[in-house]
Protein backbone atom coordinates (compact mmCIF):
# COMPACT_ATOMS: atom_id res chain seq x y z
CA UNK A 1 0.00 0.00 0.00
CA UNK A 2 1.25 3.38 -1.27
CA UNK A 3 1.35 6.19 1.44
CA UNK A 4 -0.92 8.27 -0.73
CA UNK A 5 -3.48 5.11 -0.77
CA UNK A 6 -2.85 4.86 2.84
CA UNK A 7 -3.78 8.61 3.05
CA UNK A 8 -6.78 8.06 1.09
CA UNK A 9 -7.96 5.49 3.25
CA UNK A 10 -7.69 7.48 6.17
CA UNK A 11 -9.20 10.94 4.88
CA UNK A 12 -12.02 9.05 3.58
CA UNK A 13 -12.95 7.09 6.76
CA UNK A 14 -12.27 9.95 8.82
CA UNK A 15 -14.03 12.48 6.73
CA UNK A 16 -17.03 11.03 6.40
CA UNK A 17 -17.21 9.77 9.92
CA UNK A 18 -16.70 13.67 11.05
CA UNK A 19 -19.04 14.98 8.67
CA UNK A 20 -21.53 13.19 9.77
CA UNK A 21 -20.00 13.86 13.80
CA UNK A 22 -20.74 17.69 12.69
CA UNK A 23 -24.16 17.31 10.92
CA UNK A 24 -25.58 15.85 14.37
CA UNK A 25 -24.21 18.59 16.14
CA UNK A 26 -25.73 20.84 14.08
CA UNK A 27 -28.58 18.89 14.25
CA UNK A 28 -29.08 18.70 17.76
CA UNK A 29 -28.20 22.29 18.31
CA UNK A 30 -31.28 23.09 16.00
CA UNK A 31 -33.36 20.97 18.29
CA UNK A 32 -32.01 22.97 21.08
CA UNK A 33 -32.78 26.19 19.57
CA UNK A 34 -36.29 25.05 18.84
CA UNK A 35 -37.28 24.35 22.58
CA UNK A 36 -35.63 27.70 23.71
CA UNK A 37 -37.23 29.78 20.79
CA UNK A 38 -40.07 27.92 20.26
CA UNK A 39 -40.99 25.69 23.54
CA UNK A 40 -42.66 28.46 25.18
CA UNK A 41 -45.18 28.94 22.34
CA UNK A 42 -46.60 25.96 22.43
CA UNK A 43 -47.24 25.81 26.30
CA UNK A 44 -49.20 29.01 26.22
CA UNK A 45 -51.38 27.62 23.14
CA UNK B 1 4.66 42.70 -42.67
CA UNK B 2 5.69 39.32 -41.26
CA UNK B 3 4.57 40.15 -37.41
CA UNK B 4 0.24 39.53 -38.68
CA UNK B 5 1.17 36.16 -39.15
CA UNK B 6 3.32 35.57 -36.03
CA UNK B 7 -0.11 34.42 -34.20
CA UNK B 8 -0.95 32.61 -36.85
CA UNK B 9 2.25 30.60 -36.68
CA UNK B 10 2.68 30.57 -33.49
CA UNK B 11 -0.96 28.35 -32.60
CA UNK B 12 0.06 24.51 -31.69
CA UNK B 13 -2.68 21.86 -32.01
CA UNK B 14 -3.70 22.02 -27.89
CA UNK B 15 -4.78 25.38 -28.61
CA UNK B 16 -7.14 24.49 -31.38
CA UNK B 17 -8.23 22.16 -28.98
CA UNK B 18 -8.72 24.74 -26.50
CA UNK B 19 -11.08 26.85 -29.43
CA UNK B 20 -13.16 23.31 -29.25
CA UNK B 21 -13.60 23.45 -26.48
CA UNK B 22 -14.43 27.01 -25.21
CA UNK B 23 -17.07 26.77 -28.24
CA UNK B 24 -18.51 23.73 -26.92
CA UNK B 25 -18.95 25.39 -23.34
CA UNK B 26 -20.74 28.18 -24.78
CA UNK B 27 -22.74 26.59 -26.70
CA UNK B 28 -23.75 24.51 -23.90
CA UNK B 29 -24.33 27.64 -21.92
CA UNK B 30 -26.58 29.02 -24.68
CA UNK B 31 -28.34 26.19 -26.25
CA UNK B 32 -28.98 24.23 -23.49
CA UNK B 33 -28.74 26.47 -20.44
CA UNK B 34 -26.35 24.58 -18.56
CA UNK B 35 -24.99 26.77 -16.11
CA UNK B 36 -24.45 29.50 -18.63
CA UNK B 37 -23.67 32.25 -16.40
CA UNK B 38 -20.74 30.07 -15.50
CA UNK B 39 -19.86 28.16 -18.78
CA UNK B 40 -19.97 30.77 -20.96
CA UNK B 41 -17.45 33.00 -19.01
CA UNK B 42 -15.36 29.66 -18.63
CA UNK B 43 -15.82 28.97 -22.37
CA UNK B 44 -14.82 32.59 -23.90
CA UNK B 45 -11.89 33.32 -21.45
CA UNK B 46 -10.15 29.64 -22.78
CA UNK B 47 -10.34 31.22 -25.83
CA UNK B 48 -8.75 34.00 -24.72
CA UNK B 49 -6.07 32.33 -22.69
CA UNK B 50 -4.81 30.15 -25.55
CA UNK B 51 -4.36 32.78 -28.32
CA UNK B 52 -0.88 32.66 -28.77
CA UNK B 53 1.16 35.98 -27.31
CA UNK B 54 -2.17 36.53 -25.66
CA UNK B 55 -2.24 39.86 -23.86
CA UNK B 56 -4.61 38.66 -21.06
CA UNK B 57 -1.56 36.41 -19.10
CA UNK B 58 1.56 37.81 -18.19
CA UNK B 59 4.02 37.91 -21.23
CA UNK B 60 7.83 39.13 -21.73
CA UNK B 61 7.83 41.95 -24.29
CA UNK B 62 11.32 42.82 -25.41
CA UNK B 63 12.68 46.13 -24.63
CA UNK B 64 9.60 46.98 -22.34
CA UNK B 65 10.07 43.80 -19.91
CA UNK B 66 6.99 42.08 -18.41
CA UNK B 67 3.61 43.23 -18.76
CA UNK B 68 1.07 42.04 -16.95
CA UNK B 69 -2.37 40.46 -18.45
CA UNK B 70 -5.66 40.82 -16.82
CA UNK B 71 -6.82 37.09 -16.92
CA UNK B 72 -3.96 36.18 -14.96
CA UNK B 73 -4.11 39.21 -12.40
CA UNK B 74 -7.21 38.35 -11.27
CA UNK B 75 -6.40 34.61 -10.75
CA UNK B 76 -3.97 35.51 -8.63
CA UNK B 77 -5.38 37.94 -6.99
CA UNK B 78 -8.86 36.92 -6.41
CA UNK B 79 -8.37 32.79 -6.61
CA UNK B 80 -4.59 31.96 -5.83
CA UNK B 81 -3.90 34.89 -3.34
CA UNK B 82 -6.90 34.87 -1.01
CA UNK B 83 -9.85 32.61 -2.60
CA UNK B 84 -11.41 35.61 -2.51
CA UNK B 85 -13.88 34.92 -5.57
CA UNK B 86 -15.43 32.31 -4.49
CA UNK B 87 -15.35 32.93 -1.01
CA UNK B 88 -17.52 36.31 -1.77
CA UNK B 89 -19.98 34.07 -3.78
CA UNK B 90 -21.14 32.33 -0.58
CA UNK B 91 -21.91 35.06 0.59
CA UNK B 92 -24.69 35.67 -1.97
CA UNK B 93 -25.22 31.76 -1.89
CA UNK B 94 -26.28 32.16 1.54
CA UNK B 95 -28.53 35.33 1.68
CA UNK B 96 -30.39 33.42 -1.31
CA UNK B 97 -30.61 30.30 0.70
CA UNK B 98 -33.77 29.79 3.12
CA UNK B 99 -33.29 27.46 5.09
CA UNK B 100 -36.92 27.25 6.69
CA UNK B 101 -37.77 23.74 5.73
CA UNK B 102 -34.90 22.28 6.99
CA UNK B 103 -34.90 24.02 10.27
CA UNK B 104 -38.53 22.74 10.12
CA UNK B 105 -37.36 19.14 9.94
CA UNK B 106 -34.07 19.06 11.68
CA UNK B 107 -33.70 14.84 11.07
CA UNK B 108 -32.56 15.95 7.13
CA UNK B 109 -29.19 17.19 8.51
CA UNK B 110 -28.16 13.64 8.35
CA UNK B 111 -29.11 13.27 4.18
CA UNK B 112 -26.93 15.79 3.85
CA UNK B 113 -23.83 14.04 5.29
CA UNK B 114 -24.65 11.10 4.02
CA UNK B 115 -24.84 12.49 0.25
CA UNK B 116 -21.46 13.20 0.71
CA UNK B 117 -20.03 9.66 0.36
CA UNK B 118 -19.03 10.00 -3.62
CA UNK B 119 -16.31 12.63 -2.64
CA UNK B 120 -14.52 10.57 0.13
CA UNK B 121 -14.87 6.99 -2.56
CA UNK B 122 -13.73 9.09 -5.35
CA UNK B 123 -10.47 10.40 -3.75
CA UNK B 124 -9.72 6.93 -2.90
CA UNK B 125 -10.20 5.69 -6.60
CA UNK B 126 -8.28 8.31 -7.95
CA UNK B 127 -5.47 7.80 -5.90
CA UNK B 128 -5.73 4.40 -6.99
CA UNK B 129 -5.57 5.35 -10.23
CA UNK B 130 -2.15 7.40 -9.90
CA UNK B 131 -3.21 10.86 -9.29
CA UNK B 132 -1.20 12.55 -6.15
CA UNK B 133 -2.88 12.93 -3.09
CA UNK B 134 -3.58 16.85 -3.11
CA UNK B 135 -5.28 16.34 -6.37
CA UNK B 136 -7.02 13.37 -5.79
CA UNK B 137 -8.64 15.04 -2.95
CA UNK B 138 -10.01 18.09 -5.55
CA UNK B 139 -11.42 15.95 -7.80
CA UNK B 140 -13.43 13.79 -5.04
CA UNK B 141 -14.55 17.41 -4.69
CA UNK B 142 -16.62 17.67 -7.17
CA UNK B 143 -18.67 15.27 -6.18
CA UNK B 144 -20.05 17.88 -3.94
CA UNK B 145 -22.22 19.09 -6.71
CA UNK B 146 -20.28 22.96 -5.48
CA UNK B 147 -18.60 24.96 -7.73
CA UNK B 148 -16.96 26.87 -5.51
CA UNK B 149 -16.17 24.89 -3.17
CA UNK B 150 -14.50 22.65 -5.67
CA UNK B 151 -12.89 25.96 -6.95
CA UNK B 152 -12.23 26.42 -3.87
CA UNK B 153 -10.74 22.99 -2.40
CA UNK B 154 -8.54 22.47 -5.49
CA UNK B 155 -6.82 25.69 -5.11
CA UNK B 156 -6.03 25.82 -1.55
CA UNK B 157 -4.50 22.15 -1.91
CA UNK B 158 -2.80 23.62 -4.98
CA UNK B 159 -4.08 21.42 -7.99
CA UNK B 160 -2.61 21.64 -11.01
CA UNK B 161 -6.11 20.93 -12.20
CA UNK B 162 -8.08 23.68 -11.15
CA UNK B 163 -9.89 24.42 -14.84
CA UNK B 164 -11.04 20.77 -15.82
CA UNK B 165 -12.39 20.15 -11.71
CA UNK B 166 -14.30 23.54 -12.05
CA UNK B 167 -14.99 22.72 -15.61
CA UNK B 168 -16.42 18.71 -14.75
CA UNK B 169 -18.30 20.62 -11.25
CA UNK B 170 -20.21 23.04 -13.16
CA UNK B 171 -20.62 20.65 -16.51
CA UNK B 172 -22.47 18.15 -14.20
CA UNK B 173 -24.43 20.60 -11.96
CA UNK B 174 -25.99 21.37 -14.65
CA UNK B 175 -27.11 17.36 -15.56
CA UNK B 176 -28.45 16.98 -12.80
CA UNK B 177 -31.77 16.27 -14.32
CA UNK B 178 -29.82 13.72 -16.38
CA UNK B 179 -27.38 11.64 -14.02
CA UNK B 180 -29.75 12.09 -11.01
CA UNK B 181 -32.73 10.03 -12.06
CA UNK B 182 -30.11 7.08 -13.44
CA UNK B 183 -28.89 6.73 -10.26
CA UNK B 184 -31.76 7.22 -8.61
CA UNK B 185 -33.48 4.07 -10.52
CA UNK B 186 -30.14 1.76 -9.80
CA UNK B 187 -30.89 1.97 -6.67
CA UNK B 188 -34.56 2.51 -5.52
CA UNK B 189 -37.61 0.12 -6.28
CA UNK B 190 -40.68 1.49 -7.55
CA UNK B 191 -42.53 0.73 -4.39
CA UNK B 192 -39.75 3.22 -2.75
CA UNK B 193 -40.36 5.65 -4.86
CA UNK B 194 -43.79 5.48 -4.31
CA UNK B 195 -43.47 5.78 -0.42
CA UNK B 196 -45.47 9.26 0.50
CA UNK B 197 -44.21 11.38 3.54
CA UNK B 198 -46.50 13.83 5.57
CA UNK B 199 -45.09 17.19 6.28
CA UNK B 200 -45.72 18.21 9.42
CA UNK B 201 -43.61 21.23 9.09
CA UNK B 202 -44.30 24.31 11.03
CA UNK B 203 -43.08 27.67 10.72
CA UNK B 204 -40.24 28.19 11.99
CA UNK B 205 -39.77 31.39 14.35
CA UNK B 206 -37.58 34.43 13.86
CA UNK B 207 -35.09 33.53 16.45
CA UNK B 208 -34.23 30.26 15.37
CA UNK B 209 -33.72 31.23 11.88
CA UNK B 210 -31.53 34.08 13.26
CA UNK B 211 -29.55 32.09 15.97
CA UNK B 212 -28.58 28.78 13.45
CA UNK B 213 -26.25 30.65 11.12
CA UNK B 214 -24.62 31.94 14.51
CA UNK B 215 -24.32 28.64 16.25
CA UNK B 216 -23.63 26.65 13.22
CA UNK B 217 -20.06 28.92 11.91
CA UNK B 218 -19.42 28.41 15.89
CA UNK B 219 -19.77 24.64 15.59
CA UNK B 220 -18.18 24.13 12.50
CA UNK B 221 -15.40 26.39 13.50
CA UNK B 222 -14.96 24.73 16.78
CA UNK B 223 -14.99 21.36 15.18
CA UNK B 224 -13.49 21.76 11.96
CA UNK B 225 -11.24 25.50 11.76
CA UNK B 226 -10.53 24.74 8.11
CA UNK B 227 -14.21 24.82 6.82
CA UNK B 228 -15.12 28.30 8.83
CA UNK B 229 -14.06 30.69 5.74
CA UNK B 230 -16.43 28.51 3.73
CA UNK B 231 -19.57 28.07 6.07
CA UNK B 232 -19.07 31.19 7.95
CA UNK B 233 -19.24 33.25 4.38
CA UNK B 234 -22.49 31.19 3.59
CA UNK B 235 -23.55 31.75 7.56
CA UNK B 236 -22.69 35.62 7.22
CA UNK B 237 -25.26 35.82 3.63
CA UNK B 238 -28.28 33.91 5.73
CA UNK B 239 -27.95 35.95 8.72
CA UNK B 240 -28.08 38.98 6.81
CA UNK B 241 -31.14 37.61 4.84
CA UNK B 242 -32.94 36.43 8.23
CA UNK B 243 -31.82 39.24 10.35
CA UNK B 244 -34.63 41.59 9.24
CA UNK B 245 -33.20 45.08 9.47
CA UNK B 246 -30.84 44.69 6.18
CA UNK B 247 -33.03 43.74 3.35
CA UNK B 248 -30.75 46.32 1.17
CA UNK B 249 -28.22 44.59 1.52
CA UNK B 250 -29.22 40.88 1.39
CA UNK B 251 -30.87 42.13 -1.98
CA UNK B 252 -27.58 43.68 -2.79
CA UNK B 253 -26.11 40.07 -1.60
CA UNK B 254 -28.31 37.82 -3.64
CA UNK B 255 -28.26 39.83 -6.70
CA UNK B 256 -25.29 42.76 -7.67
CA UNK B 257 -22.71 40.98 -5.59
CA UNK B 258 -23.42 37.17 -6.72
CA UNK B 259 -23.55 38.73 -10.57
CA UNK B 260 -20.46 40.37 -10.22
CA UNK B 261 -18.82 37.58 -8.81
CA UNK B 262 -19.85 34.65 -10.97
CA UNK B 263 -19.27 37.34 -13.88
CA UNK B 264 -15.37 37.46 -12.62
CA UNK B 265 -15.17 34.05 -11.16
CA UNK B 266 -15.74 32.16 -14.71
CA UNK B 267 -13.62 34.06 -16.66
CA UNK B 268 -11.28 34.01 -13.59
CA UNK B 269 -10.61 30.16 -13.71
CA UNK B 270 -10.13 30.14 -17.61
CA UNK B 271 -6.79 31.05 -16.86
CA UNK B 272 -5.96 27.19 -15.98
CA UNK B 273 -7.42 26.04 -18.81
CA UNK B 274 -4.08 26.84 -21.06
CA UNK B 275 -3.60 24.09 -22.90
CA UNK B 276 -0.39 23.10 -22.50
CA UNK B 277 -2.16 21.81 -18.67
CA UNK B 278 -5.48 20.85 -19.84
CA UNK B 279 -5.57 19.20 -22.77
CA UNK B 280 -4.50 16.02 -21.71
CA UNK B 281 -6.41 12.75 -20.61
CA UNK B 282 -5.71 13.44 -17.28
CA UNK B 283 -8.56 16.22 -17.90
CA UNK B 284 -10.44 13.00 -19.69
CA UNK B 285 -10.30 10.66 -16.07
CA UNK B 286 -11.26 13.91 -13.77
CA UNK B 287 -14.60 14.60 -16.31
CA UNK B 288 -14.75 10.26 -15.30
CA UNK B 289 -13.90 10.58 -12.06
CA UNK B 290 -16.30 14.00 -11.44
CA UNK B 291 -19.24 11.88 -12.82
CA UNK B 292 -18.49 8.88 -10.21
CA UNK B 293 -18.36 10.98 -7.44
CA UNK B 294 -22.03 12.80 -8.84
CA UNK B 295 -23.39 9.08 -9.11
CA UNK B 296 -21.99 7.61 -6.14
CA UNK B 297 -22.96 11.09 -3.91
CA UNK B 298 -26.88 10.68 -5.08
CA UNK B 299 -26.69 6.92 -4.48
CA UNK B 300 -25.44 7.18 -0.86
CA UNK B 301 -27.82 9.31 -0.16
CA UNK B 302 -30.64 6.79 -1.33
CA UNK B 303 -28.88 3.80 0.37
CA UNK B 304 -29.02 6.15 3.45
CA UNK B 305 -32.77 7.15 3.55
CA UNK B 306 -33.06 2.73 2.88
CA UNK B 307 -31.02 1.92 5.83
CA UNK B 308 -32.68 4.63 8.80
CA UNK B 309 -36.31 2.56 6.99
CA UNK B 310 -34.95 -0.45 8.53
CA UNK B 311 -35.52 1.30 12.09
CA UNK B 312 -38.67 3.31 10.85
CA UNK B 313 -42.75 2.60 10.80
CA UNK B 314 -42.98 5.62 9.00
CA UNK B 315 -41.02 5.26 6.15
CA UNK B 316 -39.12 7.27 4.06
CA UNK B 317 -39.21 8.14 0.48
CA UNK B 318 -35.66 6.68 -0.29
CA UNK B 319 -35.28 9.81 -3.16
CA UNK B 320 -35.13 12.17 -0.40
CA UNK B 321 -31.52 11.08 0.36
CA UNK B 322 -30.25 11.93 -3.32
CA UNK B 323 -31.56 15.35 -2.70
CA UNK B 324 -28.75 15.76 -0.23
CA UNK B 325 -26.30 16.88 -2.89
CA UNK B 326 -25.45 20.82 -2.90
CA UNK B 327 -27.23 20.93 -6.49
CA UNK B 328 -30.40 23.40 -4.69
CA UNK B 329 -32.95 23.60 -6.11
CA UNK B 330 -32.40 21.46 -9.23
CA UNK B 331 -31.88 18.12 -6.98
CA UNK B 332 -34.92 18.62 -4.69
CA UNK B 333 -37.21 19.39 -8.16
CA UNK B 334 -35.76 16.51 -10.00
CA UNK B 335 -36.91 14.44 -7.07
CA UNK B 336 -40.18 15.79 -7.13
CA UNK B 337 -40.82 15.32 -10.28
CA UNK B 338 -39.69 11.66 -10.25
CA UNK B 339 -42.11 11.40 -7.40
CA UNK B 340 -45.06 12.65 -9.43
CA UNK B 341 -43.82 10.30 -12.38
CA UNK B 342 -44.68 7.48 -9.83
CA UNK B 343 -47.60 8.79 -8.48
CA UNK B 344 -48.94 12.00 -9.50
CA UNK B 345 -50.52 13.04 -5.88
CA UNK B 346 -47.33 12.44 -4.06
CA UNK B 347 -46.01 15.52 -2.78
CA UNK B 348 -42.68 15.44 -0.89
CA UNK B 349 -40.86 19.03 -2.05
CA UNK B 350 -40.36 20.04 1.37
CA UNK B 351 -38.31 17.27 2.73
CA UNK B 352 -36.60 17.59 -0.98
CA UNK B 353 -36.08 20.79 -0.21
CA UNK B 354 -34.95 20.59 3.46
CA UNK B 355 -32.41 17.54 2.38
CA UNK B 356 -30.85 19.77 -0.58
CA UNK B 357 -30.47 22.84 1.36
CA UNK B 358 -28.62 20.49 4.14
CA UNK B 359 -26.94 19.38 1.16
CA UNK B 360 -25.21 23.33 0.72
CA UNK B 361 -23.61 22.82 4.54
CA UNK B 362 -22.63 19.27 4.27
CA UNK B 363 -21.14 20.16 1.30
CA UNK B 364 -18.87 22.86 2.92
CA UNK B 365 -18.24 21.22 5.74
CA UNK B 366 -16.78 18.32 3.51
CA UNK B 367 -14.91 20.80 1.51
CA UNK B 368 -13.13 22.08 4.93
CA UNK B 369 -12.29 18.87 6.01
CA UNK B 370 -11.00 17.61 3.20
CA UNK B 371 -8.59 20.67 3.15
CA UNK B 372 -7.92 19.77 6.74
CA UNK B 373 -7.23 16.03 6.36
CA UNK B 374 -5.11 16.85 3.25
CA UNK B 375 -2.79 18.87 4.73
CA UNK B 376 -1.87 16.73 8.04
CA UNK B 377 -0.22 14.52 4.97
CA UNK B 378 2.30 17.31 3.67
Amino acid sequence: MTPDLHAALLIGAQGMGALFIVMIIIMISVFILKKIFDGHKKEGA
Amino acid sequence: MEFLLEGLLAITWKQIVMYAVGVLLIVLAIKKQYEPALLLPMGFGAILVNLPMTGVLNQMIPGSGVTGGIIEWLYTTGLAASEALPLLLFIGIGAMTDFGPLLAQPVLFLFGAAAQLGIFLVIIVAVLLGFPLRDAASIGIIGAADGPTSILVSQVLHSKYVGAIAVAAYSYMALVPVVQPLAIRMVTTKKERMIRMEYNGKDVSKGVRIAFPVVVTIITGLIAPASVALVGFLMFGNLVRECGVLDSLADTARTALTNLITLLLGISVSFSMQAEQFVSTDTLLIMALGLAAFILDSMGGVLFAKFINLFRKKKINPMIGAAGISAFPMSARVVQKMALKEDPSNIILMQAAGANVSGQIASVVAGGLVINLVSKFF
